[in-house]
């Protein structure tokens, strides 16, 4: 999984924007369990991807509760389809050969 | 939860990670924590997470300490040329003294060099190459500290051959002084970054 969690989180923010926990729930939901990383490292991740204007975030203040909520930058959407093509492209070759 | 914060606090202060970065995973590490009862289990090893946090906020320091640097390297301008041009008296010959014009025109050059090699190491911590931003802050601190000496000691013999240039010298040596320790400061915390980054685990 290393070296796809930045695609990985890119991915979970298209269809709007999610707090931390968010972002790992639903990376949990929708792999099925499959990426089991440890949690805590997300954090760390996401203000990477915010220091290189891929994300955008802010803090919001929900029942009580301060959260800070990352978004998609328009750079973070182009580079979101171009990993994702990548991938595509790559996984089509190695299931090509495989099967 | 407690526990594993005040860990993740220790973890951060550790490689480096302070101030608004620190504050801010801390937060977040705290939110997510009490999200749901299995979160703690989760959340993986505060050293972990703090040495992810640590490769994110390790080159914007080096960046910041570069940055520092650099403007403290400009502002020897003041010591070199500022304070002699504005506050010297005028000199008693029609001609500089060759003992003293060539070490004006080393200390220009060396500060200059200086100059470069300062905008260099932000420009390579700005595309991240760290070895290469601290060996461009270590050419330029050598060059730095020939333009210091050089200039220093010209001062000196300014002054004994110019009666009434005392204070221009006072103010000089005080300026180089003071400018030297503040690039000190920003050499140290450079190098701070370097031996933080170095100990990570690869």
């Amino acid at each position: 999984m290393k070296g796809h969690v930045d695609l990985l989180l890119l991915a979970t923010l298209r269809q709007g924007p999610l707090h931390g926990y968010g972002v790992v729930e639903k990376l949990r939901d929708e792999s099925e369990g499959a990426f089991d990383l440890a949690e805590g490292t997300v954090y760390p991740a996401l203000y990477r991807l915010e220091r290189a204007g891929l994300l955008a975030s802010r803090w919001t203040n929900a029942a009580g509760r301060r959260r800070r909520v990352y978004r998609l930058t328009r750079r973070g959407r182009a580079e979101l389809a171009r990993e994702s093509d990548e991938w595509k492209s790559f996984a089509r070759a190695i299931e090509s050969v495989v099967t | 939860m407690s526990e594993l914060l005040a860990e993740l606090e220790r973890e951060l202060r550790a490689v480096g990670v302070r101030g608004r970065l620190k504050r801010r995973i801390l937060a977040e590490a705290e939110d997510h924590l009490r999200s749901d009862q299995g979160a703690v289990g989760r959340f993986g090893s505060p050293r972990r997470v703090a040495v992810e946090a640590a490769r994110v906020a390790h080159p914007r320091m080096l960046l910041r300490s570069a940055l520092v640097y650099a403007a403290v390297v400009a502002l020897f301008v003041l010591p070199l040329y500022g304070i002699p041009e504005n506050t010297l008296p005028p000199a008693p010959w029609s001609e500089r003294p060759d003992y003293l014009t060539w070490k004006l025109y080393v200390a220009e050059a060396a500060w200059v060099i200086a100059l470069g090699a300062a905008a260099a190491a932000v420009l390579l911590a700005w595309v991240r190459v760290p070895r290469g931003a601290l060996a461009a802050l270590f050419c330029s601190a050598v060059a730095l500290g020939v333009a210091a000496g050089v200039g220093s000691v010209g001062a000196v013999q300014w002054t004994d051959a110019v009666p009434g240039s005392g204070t221009t010298l006072v103010l000089s040596l005080g300026a180089t002084a003071a400018l030297g320790c503040a690039a000190a400061g920003a050499l140290a915390s450079a190098e701070r970054v370097r031996r933080l980054a170095r100990d990570l685990p690869s």
